[in-house]
């Protein structure tokens, strides 16, 4: 990150500093452009938080603060909706047989001091492989509003957060729950925390929403949390898990659970993370697919800007988050997304996905 | 005094979905995606719509100017608030809002259609395969790299 955005994020950091508690304590006023500020709040998913934060200082009466107030306003009442609907959907699996396992959105929102403070735009399920068929066909029945809202996930797929977590163990660790007589159940927070962590470096970090949801499940932890349960499975997908807890603490004030291993964070995670929050989500320029009918300085701008983040390349590649530079990292991502990439193009040219095909005859016409 | 007095309003019968927070009641429209925010003196009329009152009733109630009532009832009407405004003359809507705003230190119905905030929903992100849900901005790649055009992830 260029040093003239380092005091924005830093003040992003600020805001959302104990943001999640019900009184997050004092606050100094942001010496930065409160326009830019609001926007990147709203932006990463924490301006109903970040109002939630300001709503009894001064800095409320901002005219640049209104945004967040919206924010703040849409998620209350889109929050009641989605309250509404999860009750219905889950009501609709249980008549099929299946009790979901709720993970993510809903079941971190709850946890806020107020439910319009964590904003979550769909419904995640974990169900048994051999359910998925029948929870699909639940959505069907449904309509295509809830169908759009809810993503129903298998071990299997989830599998890209947590490959070390079989569908056995994550629901004989699951805790039965239910809302309004319909049943589900709720990750341990053990599994949880791994998720969410993992999550949001998959993505590099770029929403600020998903590391107040870190240090929000550090702050839950029960007494009996265990690290031992939360760190095991592949060694480096755990130092990520504890990366990111420190960064939690070290950003936003997140008070760490009893027994916690020590972890530096490493200057590189910060800066990236940082950087995300004021970058946001990087869009990419066309597909590569048909690169010859693009020309060759296209596809060296594609290139660049495929330029893998050091925090999503770390995690891809399961790479020690400290004693290998970043740049080889992000170099050997590249050249596996390469590879992968040519193994696709080389599977369109022979005509051995007919999907795909039609996708990048679209992209080249 | 207002001449669509008799006017008896009605709530949207579905889709609606209501949340009250601090004095003020939202509504989220979920035919039009659309949310509002009702102030305390809006919220008054919201609340004496049922369907049986007429204007002057709900203006007793709300203890509201009923010509205030009658603009407020327009606005909600436009939000698709209401099942119908049919009733309602366009002319003395427009004639309620210039006495709204004359109306200075009156408590003033308001109703404010609220941003949705841009990409505040923490969508889960999407493999992008061809035959799946396509990658957006809203709903990213699990690998963090969307090809908008196509929806496929990279």
């Amino acid at each position: 990150m260029t040093s003239g955005r380092e005091p924005l994020a830093l003040a992003l950091a600020g805001t959302l500093r104990h943001a999640w508690r019900s009184a997050g304590g004092p606050m100094e006023l942001p010496a930065v452009d409160l326009r830019a500020w609001a926007e990147r709040l709203v932006a990463g998913g924490v301006g109903a938080l970040a109002w939630w934060r300001i709503r009894d200082i001064a800095l409320a009466g901002a005219p640049e603060a209104s945004a967040l107030q919206e924010a703040f306003r849409f998620h209350a009442v889109s929050a009641a909706r989605n309250e509404r609907d999860l009750q219905h959907l889950v009501a609709h699996f249980n008549d099929a047989g299946i009790e979901p396992i709720l993970f993510k959105g809903w079941t971190i929102a709850r946890l806020y001091p107020h439910r319009a403070l964590r904003p979550f735009g769909d419904f995640d399920l974990l169900v048994p492989c051999e359910q998925t068929e029948r929870a699909r066909g639940v959505l069907r029945e449904l309509g295509p509003d809830l169908r759009e809202r809810a993503d129903v996930d298998t071990a299997e797929t989830l599998a890209r957060y947590l490959p070390d977590r079989s569908e056995a163990e994550l629901f004989a660790r699951a805790r039965p729950e239910s809302l309004e007589g319909a049943r589900f159940r709720v990750l341990c927070l053990e599994d949880h925390l791994r998720l969410v962590a993992l999550h949001q470096l998959h993505h590099g970090g770029w929403r600020p929403l998903w590391l107040c949801d870190v240090a929000l499940l550090l702050e839950a932890a029960p007494v009996d949390f265990s690290w031992e349960r939360c760190l095991e499975g592949d060694p480096r997908l755990s130092e990520g898990v504890l990366a990111t807890a420190a960064l939690a603490a070290e950003l936003l004030g997140a008070r760490l659970p009893p027994g916690t291993p020590h972890f530096v964070v490493p200057a590189w995670l910060r800066r990236a993370v940082l950087h995300g929050w004021i970058h946001g989500y990087e869009s990419m320029p066309p597909s590569l697919y048909g690169l010859r009918a693009l020309g060759w300085s296209r596809a060296l701008r594609a290139v660049k800007a495929r330029w893998p983040d050091p925090v999503s390349a770390t995690v891809h590649l399961r790479a020690p988050f400290r004693t290998v530079p970043r740049p080889a990292v992000q170099m050997a991502e590249c050249l596996r997304r390469a590879v992968d990439f040519a193994r696709r193009d080389l599977r369109w040219r022979l005509g051995m996905d007919s999907e795909l095909a039609r996708v990048g005859k679209g992209v080249v016409a | 005094m207002a001449t669509s007095g008799g006017f008896v309003p009605r709530r949207q019968p579905h889709g609606l979905v209501t949340e009250n927070l601090d004095g003020e009641t939202l509504l989220y429209v979920e035919a039009s995606h659309r949310a509002f925010c009702l102030n305390p003196p809006a919220a008054r009329v919201w609340e004496a719509i049922d369907g049986r009152r007429d204007v002057g009733a709900i203006a007793k109630h709300a203890a509201l100017d009923a010509d205030l009532v009658l603009g407020t009832l327009g606005e909600m009407g436009e939000a698709g608030l209401l099942e119908s405004v049919a009733g309602l003359s366009a002319s003395r809507v427009d004639l309620s809002r210039r006495r709204l705003v004359r109306a200075g230190l009156v408590a003033i119905p308001f109703i404010i259609a609220i941003t949705v905030p841009r990409a505040a929903e923490a969508a889960s992100c999407t493999a992008g395969l061809p035959t799946g849900d396509r990658c957006t901005p809203a709903k990213p790649c699990c690998t963090g790299i969307c090809n908008i055009p196509t929806g496929t992830c990279g």
